[in-house]
């Protein structure tokens, strides 16, 4: 790599972290008034007409957790670990010895540190500048795929970063090892269309990925486990925060001004419209790294 | 924005959206049916979400991304409006 490249990389990844905390770090306190009690901010799982918000977001954690087989790893990095909710679940009931959290929002990194997990250690770093001493059991990485990418990339370039991420992730994987990846991705939607709906102001300089894009990422990487589409789930998601922000809208607005909770309130319904209209989906896939040798000792081929 | 009088009839609610739908669509309010679901009236997700929004403000009910899926015509999202603001006055 030239030194150019270093810096374009550099000045790169200084624009992610600057739209990242653009959206995250309006305020802890802001999040904490809409949000579940987890501060889970990604689609939950709902099951039942009756669900409350905290019940689909604990099945959704579950959801990942379980992927990665988490109550038998001794290790797991979480790439975009928000507010901790899985680190701490991580690290109280599946008993994991050491968890690695990475975000780029200081304000969430803060607030993961406050809570004391015990083996937890979250970093402020862009997964591009990670590189761990051991290799983990299980990678999770809820929300965080959508801003790998930028609008002006084109799709060579976009799949170009995608693999670079896969490629990463298979290094620091076990063999025996799964990533557990959740990223909203354009559907029922034209180029022009899509980058018209996510250039509305919430999340300045991201991309959304296709499926398409993904699976050729993955391509020689990793083996697809499972590919779900939770479209209607993250609708009815977006529409429960919508209404929970709502409810508390004076409040809001006195911590972040009304502007910034009007445009919370857009984007929430523009988010929930668009899934129900399948322009965008939520895709929940399980990889797990292809492997280079067949016949290790005594292991045998999950999954 | 003012709220609307409480009294407002299900066909002024109507009238009302038809309004401002058709500023937003920049064609005259007459051009668009009533009855016609939403997809033939060339509503994208951003109308859908302005309507949302103003006549949540205009009427001061809520009403879910959801509901505009299960009532998509203008006389039926004036219906649901309706319902749920005679709902509203007799909790007040």
């Amino acid at each position: 790599m030239t030194l150019t490249d270093e810096n374009d990389r550099r000045a790169e990844a200084a624009e992610a972290a600057a739209a990242v905390r653009h959206h995250y770090d309006v305020g802890n306190e802001f999040f904490a008034l809409w949000l579940d009690r987890s501060l889970t901010y990604s689609c939950a799982i709902r099951a039942a007409a009756d669900d409350t918000l905290e019940a689909a977001q604990e099945r959704k954690l579950r959801f990942h957790l379980d992927a990665i087989d988490a109550g038998r790893a001794r290790s797991v990095l979480d790439i975009g670990c928000g507010w901790g909710s899985i680190l701490e679940r991580l690290s109280g009931e599946r008993g994991v010895a050491r968890s690695v959290g990475l975000t780029l929002s200081e304000e969430q990194a803060a607030h993961v540190r406050s809570r004391g997990h015990p083996g937890v250690d979250v970093r402020t770093e862009d997964w591009l500048h990670y590189s761990p001493e051991d290799r983990f059991d299980g990678i999770i990485s809820i929300g965080a795929f959508e801003h790998f990418a930028r609008p002006e990339d084109s799709p060579a370039e976009k799949v170009r970063r995608y693999r670079e991420f896969f490629t990463r992730t298979r290094s620091w994987l076990n063999d025996g090892g799964a990533l557990s990846l959740q990223t909203i991705a354009y559907a029922n939607m034209s180029g022009a269309e899509a980058s018209r709906f996510m250039q509305q102001e919430i999340f300045p300089n991201a991309e959304l990925p296709t499926l398409t894009e993904i699976v050729t990422a993955a391509e020689g990487v990793f083996e697809i486990q499972s590919v779900h589409n939770g479209r209607l789930d993250y609708a009815w998601t977006c529409e429960q925060w919508a209404r929970r922000l709502r409810a508390r809208r004076a409040e809001a607005g006195r911590l972040v001004g009304p502007e910034v909770v009007a445009r919370y309130e857009r984007y929430l319904k523009l988010s929930s419209v668009g899934f129900r209209m399948g322009k965008i989906c939520l895709l929940r896939i399980v990889l797990r790294p292809f492997r280079d040798r067949y016949f290790a000792a005594g292991e045998v081929p999950r999954g | 924005m003012e709220g609307a009088p409480m009294e407002s009839t299900q066909p002024e609610i109507a009238g009302w959206c038809r309004e401002y739908l058709a500023g937003l669509l920049e064609v005259p309010a007459g051009t668009l049916d009533l009855d016609a679901d939403f997809d033939r009236l060339g509503i994208d997700s951003a109308l859908a979400v302005s309507l949302l929004t103003e006549v949540e403000d205009r009427y001061g009910v809520e009403l879910a991304a959801e509901e505009l899926f299960a009532n998509p015509s203008l006389n039926a999202v004036a219906a649901r409006l309706h319902e749920q603001r005679q709902a509203q006055r007799q909790v007040t």
